[in-house]
């Protein structure tokens, strides 16, 4: 009959917090804040593979939280994945679907399909209704050639030649609107996906530090990590500091000894055992 | 009719400070619109300087204020006095009021023929301007939106302002003709001094940014922001001017300026690719380049744009023209080629 039993078997966001937490934040509760990577993440399609290129900073508010983190995340050895938007949410999500393809791997015996990752990527997220607040760049080269997809929040994806996302996106989108071109060689490609990331870095102030490059061919893929540093350390002096004896002007002194003896008068109380 | 005589009248008189809804105050540098202008304000849209009665010396007598009725001063004065909540009829006959088709949402009595600016309504998209070798450039597109339609395809948000000033202006069209007049009359009473003298782009600039802070803390902005740029003899040649001033009043000087989104999509351009001296041809390739992008990314822009320039021989305007966009990748013909039926 109808009881509690109604519930699906499995699968399924249960909704029924979500009211309760609508009620408590109307009546002046306020929910934790969370870590954003608030992120310039970009992706190119060149002649022979996908480069993917992200920024290195993590913001929670306006303090930057990580001043180097990886953004770049494996999905497959030909496949890589770079996040925006909640830091856990895009760490979650892309360790939980690496780990079904790799089961995948295990059951088929061939090499991972781009799509594959992207068709359980916007499944996840859709069923999620947005919530799992992640927007991702997908890229990889299988057998069918180069992908590269964007991944929204709500679970919608687009497949394009470039794509940019997170706060620097119109930053490094509009680098890319000016200088795309198809066939771009390794180097040119490398160089392109470098100027939007330092547009994003230089622009936008929720993206920052260094430069990650991934390139990702047939066969072969290379994570440069920290591929460019544009904001280095300008005081620190690599040879260290020395203070010499006489490199300060003494003005005067003045040397006041210390009792070099204390008389206890009196017998102390022993300690207890 | 001595004034203070019924209770109303006295009420009137007592409230001679604090600030009134439609009162009329001349600007602090002492400029303001011109009195005596009937104005009509629009349904959601305020006509930027309110509404302006004629001074009705009968009511207010002429021993209450002691300036003469045809002063700027005196007439708004005067204004001051008026309560305008609960207006006498004799006023509000004399007032022109507009039949109000949609009754406006503004926070303010109806019977108030004044209300604040609470939002645009037909707006023009960006603009980018940046200093070169002989002047300044600047560009945007002629397109209007009417919120979320593109309603008017032909509109010229560059003008020219004297022999020295070009201004450009994003946001609300409405407050940018109103700026425009309050311009016309600026240079020309500024001509009528006839002492050889123009007003220069540092000028209209430092007026522009009185005026757009003084609306602002009336809480009536010019929902603008505003591009100008000049270039004019000085001690030291020709100095080139490009300044920019928002609705809130904030106004820098830079050597590059965009307005709207192409804050966004155009500023990283130009910090890469700007630099001093830059030719004219190479300038109008660059500004090609940030309009093409802005065309692709921001919905509010169409394909066709006005370039300006300002140099010292005078302002020049060039008649419209289109970008060719290009939407040839072989990642657009066939988005699904890798997985047949994906979505």
């Amino acid at each position: 009959m109808t009881g509690s039993m109604d519930l699906p078997a499995k699968g399924g966001f249960s909704f029924d917090l979500c009211r309760r937490n609508n009620m408590l934040e109307k009546n002046g509760l306020k929910l934790p804040g969370f870590r954003k990577t608030g992120t310039t993440i970009v992706g190119l399609v060149f002649q022979d593979g996908v480069v993917l290129g992200a920024d290195t900073r993590a913001t929670e508010g306006p303090i930057v939280a990580d001043k180097n983190c990886e953004k770049i995340h494996f999905m497959a050895p030909n496949i890589y994945c770079c996040g925006a938007g909640t830091a856990a949410d895009t760490e979650a999500v892309t360790d939980m679907v690496s780990s079904q393809l790799q089961l995948h791997r295990y059951a088929t015996g061939h090499e991972s399909r781009v799509v594959t990752a992207l068709t359980l990527l916007k499944s996840h997220l859709f069923r999620y209704q947005g919530h799992v607040s992640a927007a991702l760049v997908l890229g990889g080269v299988d057998c069918t050639g180069p992908h590269l997809h964007t991944v929204y929040p709500h679970g919608s994806t687009d497949t394009l030649p470039f794509a940019t996302m997170g706060s620097g996106s119109l930053a490094a989108m509009s680098v890319f609107e000016s200088k795309y071109k198809e066939g771009l060689t390794r180097e040119e490609g490398i160089q392109l996906v470098s100027d939007a990331i330092c547009a994003g870095i230089f622009n936008d102030l929720g993206s920052g530090s260094n430069v990650d490059v991934c390139v990702i061919t047939k066969g072969k893929t290379e994570y440069l990590r920290n591929h460019q540093l544009p904001n280095p350390r300008t005081y620190a002096s690599s040879k260290g500091y020395s203070f010499t004896k006489g490199q300060t002007e003494v003005l005067s002194t003045k040397i006041t000894p210390l009792k070099q003896k204390v008389e206890v008068t009196g017998g102390g109380d022993a300690m207890e055992e | 009719m001595a004034i203070a005589d019924t209770p109303s009248a006295a009420r009137r008189c007592s409230s001679s400070t604090g600030w009134r809804p439609g009162a009329i105050w001349p600007y602090l540098d002492g400029t303001g619109p011109s009195q005596g202008r009937v104005l009509c304000s629009r349904a959601g849209s305020p006509s930027s300087s309110g509404v302006v009665r004629p001074s009705p010396a009968h009511i207010l007598g002429s021993d209450r204020c002691g300036f003469a009725s045809g002063g700027v001063a005196g007439a708004a004065e005067a204004q001051n006095d008026i309560d305008v909540l609960n207006p006498p009829p004799e006023v509000e006959k004399l007032n022109h009021k507009k039949e109000l088709l949609v009754q406006p949402s503004s926070s303010m009595d109806v019977n108030c023929q004044r209300s604040l600016t609470m939002y645009p309504c037909v707006t023009g998209t960006s603009v980018i301007a940046f200093k070169y070798k002989d002047g300044v450039i600047m560009a945007c597109d002629t397109g209007a939106s009417y919120g979320s339609t593109l309603r008017y395809k032909s509109v010229e948000r560059i003008k020219a302002v004297g022999k020295h000033s070009l201004i450009g202006a994003s946001g609300e069209f409405s407050d940018f003709q109103e700026i425009l007049r309050y311009l016309d009359e600026l240079t020309l009473s500024d001509h009528m001094w006839d002492d050889g003298n123009s007003l220069g782009p540092k000028e209209i600039h430092s007026y522009l940014t009185r005026v757009m802070y003084n609306r602002r803390n009336k809480f009536d902005p010019l929902w603008n922001s505003l591009v100008l740029g000049g270039v004019k003899k000085g001690p030291k040649g020709d100095e080139k001017y490009l300044g920019m001033v928002n609705m809130i009043g904030t106004h820098f000087e830079e050597n590059y300026v965009a307005t709207g989104f192409g804050n966004h999509l155009a500023i990283p351009i130009l910090r890469a690719e700007w630099h001093e001296d830059i030719t004219f041809e190479e300038a109008v390739k660059l500004v090609e380049k940030c309009l093409l992008v802005l065309l692709y990314r921001d919905r509010s822009s169409i394909n066709k744009f006005q370039i300006a320039k300002i140099t010292t021989e005078g302002p020049t305007i060039h008649p419209p023209y289109s970008l060719k966009a290009y939407w040839g990748f072989s990642h657009f013909e066939n988005p699904a080629q890798g997985a047949v039926g994906s979505w």
